[in-house]
């Protein structure tokens, strides 16, 4: 569950997780896509109304700032807090420590509790997550050794298999020399120090630049490549479902029996990350978060590589073309998992035809989109190629794309609607909103009678326990069940 | 008269300044000096040797409502003053973010006001960012003195001084002009006198190299005072009768590094000639401008007076972690914004880089989505508080952010709001961002406020949040405005708590019934408008009465005359009755008190004659955070509970527990400093039947029922009532939680 401040001593009055009113029932929504998708929206019938409806600027209320993003000092944190054995010391005061030990444990959850007093020791602040510095005016003034070498010495012993110092962007202005600071204070455990993640950078570039630092730090010799085997890039803790999406291409690929070695970042163990370089191609399925990596490891071990050519698997064209650009560069056999992806446009195809009979629908519908361009670009091309929806407006977050952006405009262009990619999601009406879940709360404050559906972060703090993913075919039919689930009424 | 004396570190600066110091002093003046070096020795020949506590020091192991100004001040030669900023070791820390905070602490003492003449600041000149630039600021030295050799880094230091003071340049110069420290080099006399020429600033003294320096030393005391007849005593006190004598000032106007390297520095009419070298025995009297063009008028007549301060103009409130020097939780920054983004008709820019903002941003909008959710209601505040980022980057960081700060400013406006708030982030605190100014870009639409948190640096989240409220209440609240009877405030609520939109409900009502007004909600979801209309409440309502709030009720008090209830919105049936009461006594109605009472009064001994069978001789163990829980203990006697245990946690916003009920407790821990290992021990030997915490423990404790306490409750009659009756029905009912089972399982499969 994402609450930054439910499992620490709060900052301000904010309430604990734990001590919601139980008077008050659990989120009533069946599925994420339920939850926003009040009856009494845009009528639907036989000839829905939307069709009629051109989306143009809404007026009221005024909205100063659309939904933040992370930078480059939170992807570095959650690239290394990516790592299951991994441990982030926060080199910074608390303002900048609860946030990323929320998020962190939200997404990959490692404690089995919040209760503050398990995690006593002064740097986690009764939190599981990212132990912290706790810097003051005075430690900005006077350097921060004293109490890094303090909490290095607890951090030390609690078993990590890597432990990395990250500056806190004030703490990156005053200099410490952090790697003689480690150097005494860590024995045997692995550790690096990253003194400046940038300064308001790309959440990209400040999480390969984590990632490229481990990879150094491993020095991983020249080994026996395995044939027929991928790494997969660009997969991270800020991603809707990222763990899931992870599995799933892995059974996605092992039908095609192509063995997944790692994903740098996303749930594996330091030791599987040692394993890298027996990969025979690597996969960038997203990358704002991938290629430099990819690229790093052309240069550093020749491992050739990939960037996933539709964008990431979102949607039945993608999946394929994901699969198949894979096997054809390994040189495998994509039918398993074709056949796969065919039986899920089977499943499809029976509820469509059905929904299509009685509603005319999902076909004319308007459709928004706010996210990162390799998820936009398939996503749009899967609403309006295949579902035959209308975009009404998209925006891409910051981020090197790999050219996706251009590709997106390519195809809007296309479809002669190339201005919806300067139309803002939260004003601009629509019946399906696909972002993350501050700005679906904003075009419900803008009084948007939309459907919401996350595919970003921050979430609406649904809390997930069965299993559910963006990518591959279960991932598609997910998000076709939430857009009928979603538009019926709306 | 504040002077700032620059040059070069290790040219000798330290000495001038402490003989310009005697000099002034000796001729009847009250003088400061201020030494702005980490090295902390500018004053050293002033006290014979010894050093004064530096001011960083002291405020290391000092809280900040202990300061004194006589504890970092020591007094010496002709009676100067003397201070040491200090500073960290080379290499670690930052200097420059050490001179920001000596200021800072200097200027809440109120040194300018402590009756000097001249305060004088010896500064290191070797690297002038933000903090080392303080004393140029405009707000602190009104003439400065730039110290000089004839050597290319000592001219290259001078440089970049001027560059320096040219930044912070208005259309007043305040320039005194160059002194000479002449170190015997060749051509040296000729190079400062290029440089002065280019620069168009007089030499106002040429100092030789003298024995007399180096028995001064031995002495540990200045020239001044150890050879008062020397030909050096009578220049400098010379010298410091021209600077005291309010010289004319001068325009910075710094040269490029080009014409600096070609012309000054490298001129190729230098030849060799011993002649060219100062003279040590025939000081030079100070000079007049030789070269200078461009005097400008007296800075007295020219100063404009000090516009708002981007720190409170009153005393500063103080949060807990600051006045016990406690380790922070969250930053200022982040508890100011969350204050300032409470007026729906403002907008506030973090002045820092994305993730500031973004964790704030992201922090305050947690509770709406999870409110859509689960309710499908939708917060309108928080659900897109009004933030913009100026989002510095590395170029901000080492040239600072003026630019991209006045653009965003002048974006924000472009969306009429009523106030724009600048809220500082660490990263512009250390590089030593100066907000002070801003509010000069107010205009009749709208009012530009600085709060210069500055991150943490100026305290925890708490302290932000006082922050907030002091400096909003100081800009907007109009002090003219008559109370009227009828109106009341509620001051201090929790925005970002579960109970709030409740709590509002409840004290509406009631206002209703007694035929009050809500006025002002200071500040939750309020207006610029409606705070400018505080004083027009005739009472004001606490929310909670917390540290904070506390803290908050005696400065309306006492700054704006606000007339408080005595208690604040309350919790449980025993409180609310009396709060009524007292209301609807302020509202001369004292009958309808007795008639809400009533309402309630039924219910509640309807629900004690209920539960009491169940719950009679139960014993109830807390261990909480909360340091206001008499409401739940007063139910809790009132259905016949025993107190077994009452843990009262360290929290970081709070410590002022206080029970009425003490004697009714078995064992009372007001500051319980706690593990989950001992409060398991303690469950077990307790062995309550009620476990009520913020948290509860992971372990399954069997029959005991666990139930949970919010930080901030729900008001009102039937709050501790309705707790009771779940613990009635979750032991009555005889319920398992099998899942607790499942540990093992969960070990063996995802562990």
């Amino acid at each position: 569950m994402q609450n930054f401040t439910a499992n620490t001593e709060p900052e301000q009055a904010v309430e604990p997780e734990a001590t919601a009113p139980r008077s008050v029932a659990p989120g009533s929504a069946d599925t994420p896509s339920a939850l926003d998708c009040a009856p009494g929206a845009i009528a639907t019938a036989t000839a829905p109304a939307a069709h009629a409806v051109t989306p143009a600027a809404h007026a009221s209320p005024v909205v100063y700032t659309a939904s933040t993003e992370p930078d480059s000092f939170t992807g570095a944190i959650f690239a290394i807090e990516g790592i299951a054995d991994a441990a982030v010391v926060l080199n910074g005061p608390t303002g900048c420590k609860f946030y990323h030990s929320a998020i962190s444990d939200t997404q990959f959850p490692r404690a089995v509790d919040y209760d503050p007093l398990s995690f006593s020791e002064r740097c986690f602040f009764g939190q599981p997550r990212v132990p912290a510095t706790y810097l003051d005016g005075d430690d900005y003034i006077f350097g921060s050794a004293p109490k890094l070498e303090e909490v290095l010495e607890v951090v030390d012993s609690k078993g990590y298999s890597l432990i990395a110092v990250i500056n806190s962007p004030g703490a990156a202005l005053i200099g410490d020399d952090l790697d003689r600071l480690l150097g005494d204070s860590v024995s045997s455990t692995r550790h690096l120090s990253i003194e400046s993640t940038g300064f308001s950078g790309d959440y990209g570039s400040g999480f390969q630049t984590a990632i490229n630092k481990v990879i150094d730090l491993l020095d991983l010799p020249e080994t026996e490549v395995r044939p027929k085997s991928v790494n997969l890039l660009g997969i991270n803790l800020d991603q809707k479902y990222y763990d899931n999406n992870y599995y799933t291409l892995r059974e996605l690929l092992a039908l095609c029996e192509i063995e997944v070695i790692t994903a740098f970042g996303a749930t594996d163990t330091l030791d599987k990350i040692t394993l890298a370089r027996q990969a025979a191609l690597n996969v960038v399925v997203c990358p704002e978060t991938g290629l430099d990596t990819a690229r790093k490891l052309y240069s550093d071990w020749g491992t050739p590589y990939i960037v996933a050519e539709s964008g990431q698997p979102i949607g039945f064209e993608a999946i394929v073309a994901f699969v198949t650009q894979i096997t054809e560069a390994l040189g495998a056999d994509a039918s398993g998992a074709h056949e796969t992806v065919d039986k899920a446009r089977a499943r499809a195809y029976l509820q469509l035809s059905r929904y299509s009979s009685l509603l005319g629908l999902p076909k004319g519908a308007f459709y928004s989109i706010r996210a990162a361009a390799s998820i936009a670009y398939p996503l749009a091309r899967w609403l309006s190629s295949y579902l035959g929806m209308i975009p009404a407006a998209i925006e891409i977050l910051s981020g090197e794309d790999g050219g996706f952006s251009e590709r997106l405009r390519a195809y809007m262009a296309s479809l002669q609607l190339e201005d919806v990619l300067s139309r803002p999601v939260a004003t601009t009406p629509t019946q399906v909103v696909f972002a993350d879940g501050d700005t679906i709360a904003t075009c419900k404050l803008m009084g948007l009678q939309t459907c919401g559906i996350e595919i970003g972060f921050p979430s609406l703090n649904y809390l997930d326990i069965t299993r559910k993913q963006l990518y591959g075919p279960e991932g598609t039919l997910f998000l076709l069940e939430q857009v009928m689930n979603g538009l019926r009424y709306v | 008269m504040q002077i700032a004396i620059y040059g070069k570190g290790g040219i000798g600066k330290s000495t001038i300044a402490a003989n310009i110091s005697a000099a002034l002093a000796s001729g009847g003046k009250r003088v400061l000096q201020v030494g702005c070096d980490p090295k902390h020795d500018s004053t050293r020949l002033l006290l014979g040797g010894r050093s004064p506590q530096t001011v960083l020091d002291y405020i290391r192991v000092t809280s900040p409502d202990k300061y004194r100004v006589s504890d970092v001040i020591m007094t010496g030669e002709f009676g100067v003053d003397c201070a040491e900023s200090g500073g960290p070791e080379p290499g670690i820390g930052c200097a420059g973010r050490g001179i920001l905070t000596t200021f800072d602490m200097l200027e809440k003492l109120g040194i300018r006001n402590h009756g000097y003449d001249a305060i004088l600041y010896d500064v290191l000149g070797d690297v002038v960012c933000g903090g080392f630039a303080v004393p140029i600021r405009n707000e602190y030295a009104d003439r400065v003195y730039i110290i000089t050799s004839g050597e290319f880094m000592s001219i290259y230091a001078a440089n970049n001084i001027l560059r320096g003071l040219a930044n912070y340049q208005t259309n007043r110069g305040r320039v005194g002009g160059i002194i000479f420290n002449a170190r015997g080099g060749d051509y040296e006399q000729q190079r400062v006198q290029r440089f002065a020429d280019a620069v168009q600033l007089p030499i106002l003294a040429t100092i030789p190299r003298d024995d007399i320096f180096a028995a001064s030393e031995r002495a540990k005391r200045c020239v001044v005072a150890e050879f008062p007849q020397s030909d050096l005593a009578t220049m400098f006190r010379t010298l410091a009768q021209q600077i005291s004598s309010d010289s004319e000032l001068y325009l910075a106007q710094p040269l490029t590094d080009e014409h600096l390297e070609q012309r000054i520095l490298e001129d190729s009419s230098e030849t060799h000639n011993i002649n060219n070298n100062v003279d040590k025995t025939s000081p030079s009297a100070p000079a007049t401008a030789t070269a200078a063009t461009t005097p400008v008028t007296n800075p007295a007549a020219t100063v404009t007076p000090a516009t708002a301060s981007p720190t409170s103009t009153t005393n500063p409130l103080l949060s807990k972690a600051m006045v016990y020097k406690e380790p922070l939780h969250g930053c200022a920054f982040s508890g100011a914004l969350g204050v300032a983004i409470q007026l729906t008709d403002c907008i506030s820019i973090a002045h820092g880089p994305a993730s500031c903002a973004h964790i704030a941003f992201q922090a305050i909008t947690s509770i709406s989505r999870r409110m859509l959710l689960e309710r499908g209601t939708v917060i309108p505040i928080q659900t897109a508080p009004p933030i913009v980022s100026t989002d510095m980057n590395e170029t901000v960081m080492i040239f600072g952010g003026a630019e991209p700060l006045l653009q965003r400013i002048e974006a924000a406006k472009q969306k009429n709001p009523r106030a724009i708030f600048v809220i500082s982030t660490c990263p512009s605190g250390i590089i030593g961002e100066d907000l002070s100014s801003l509010p000069e870009l107010s205009d009749g639409n709208t009012q530009v406020i600085p709060i210069a948190t500055d991150g943490n640096l100026t305290g925890d989240n708490l302290q932000g949040v006082l922050m907030g409220y002091q400096l909003i209440a100081e800009q907007i609240i109009d002090r003219s405005l008559t109370p009227e009877s009828k109106l009341i405030n509620i001051v201090a609520e929790k925005p970002i708590a579960n109970a709030t939109a409740g709590n509002l409900q409840f004290a509406n009502d009631i206002f209703d019934r007694l035929g009050l007004k809500l006025n002002c909600r200071f500040l939750c979801e309020s207006s610029y408008d409606k705070v400018r209309s505080f004083k027009k409440a005739g009472l004001n309502v606490l929310a909670y009465a917390d540290y904070m709030g506390e803290a908050l009720k005696s400065y309306l008090e006492q700054n704006y005359d606000a007339v408080f209830m005595n208690k604040p919105m309350p919790i449980g049936f025993a409180d609310s009755s009396e709060w009524v009461r007292d209301l609807a006594e302020y509202a001369e109605c004292p009958e309808a008190a007795d008639a809400i009472i009533a309402d309630y009064q039924q219910l509640y001994q309807a629900e004690v004659a209920r539960l009491r069978p169940i719950l009679e001789g139960k014993r109830l163990m807390v261990v909480t955070f909360n340091h206001s829980i008499d409401w739940i203990l007063s139910t809790a006697l009132d259905v016949g509970m025993e107190l077994s245990f009452v843990g009262i946690l360290d929290y970081s916003q709070d410590h002022r527990f206080n029970t009425s009920h003490a004697g009714s407790i078995r064992e009372l821990h007001p500051s319980l400093d706690y593990s989950a290992v001992r409060r398991s021990d303690d469950v077990r030997r307790v062995a309550p039947d009620v476990l009520l915490g913020n948290y509860l423990p992971r372990e399954d404790m069997g029959n005991i029922v666990n139930d949970t306490i919010q930080l901030c409750p729900d008001v009102g009659f039937l709050s501790g009532i309705k707790m009771a009756a779940r613990w009635a029905e979750m032991m009555r009912a005889d319920l398992g939680e099998g899942w607790r089972r499942d540990a093992e399982l969960y070990s063996k499969y995802r562990a």
